[in-house]
């Protein structure tokens, strides 16, 4: 038996927490969207 | 001393509570008490505005932290789409490719008493700022205020290819 897995994904944010958040300013929070420290782009596995 | 105000300035939204505190002390090297604690302490007079305002006493603004609740705040959601295709591509050999997206909306608070990006591009001008933020701040007379609002988006866009062989039978 033979399986092959392989995904990508991408997730962005503006800010990790979910109680205060912080960042440059909050007058454009577009400023501060960008890849999340939970981001993984590509995993793959076969077995 | 301790004087507490609560202003609402409309109905169930914008609630704004003021703390101020008043230290009663006797100039360093008077021996002379400043109240008797069966007298209590003298009454301490502020300086209300014709607004219902009381001026901050005081230089420390920064210590002066407020409280904005966004009156049209939403409650957090999470919406989801996926979808996926199977397909027995050969004999006993099957793939699979699935999609997901997933978006996130928070409740966050931010400090909104920030002095704008954009606020000068003068050298001058920006170290007269620097020296003195406080005075450049869009309310002077508080340090943070921390706007409650819908702040906090997330995106996750996902897809999984799958192969995999079914057992053969004997």
């Amino acid at each position: 038996m033979f399986n092959a897995f392989y995904t990508w994904s991408k997730t962005l944010n503006e800010s990790e927490a979910d109680g205060s958040a912080s960042g440059v300013t909050y007058y454009n929070r577009r400023l501060e969207k960008a890849r999340s420290t939970t981001d993984i782009r590509i995993v793959s596995s076969a077995s | 001393m301790i004087h507490q105000d609560i202003f609402a300035t409309a109905t169930n939204i914008l609630y704004q509570e003021y703390l101020a505190n008043a230290t009663i002390a006797a100039p360093v090297g008077d021996p002379q008490h400043v109240f008797r604690l069966s007298e209590g302490p003298p009454k301490f007079q502020y300086a209300v505005q014709p607004d219902g305002s009381v001026p901050f006493i005081g230089s420390n603004y920064t210590s002066r932290t407020a409280s904005w609740w966004d009156p049209n705040m939403r409650m957090p959601y999470v919406l989801n789409w996926s979808g996926g295709v199977q397909w027995e591509f050969a004999h006993n050999w099957v793939s699979k490719g699935s999609i997901r997206a997933v978006r996130r909306g928070r409740d966050q608070q931010l400090d909104m008493n920030a002095i704008p990006l954009n606020i000068s591009t003068d050298t001058n001008t920006l170290n007269q700022i620097f020296q003195n933020a406080q005075n450049f701040k869009p309310y002077r007379q508080f340090g943070s205020i921390n706007l409650y609002s819908n702040f906090g988006h997330n995106t996750y866009h996902g897809g999984t290819g799958a192969w995999r062989s079914a057992p053969r039978r004997g």
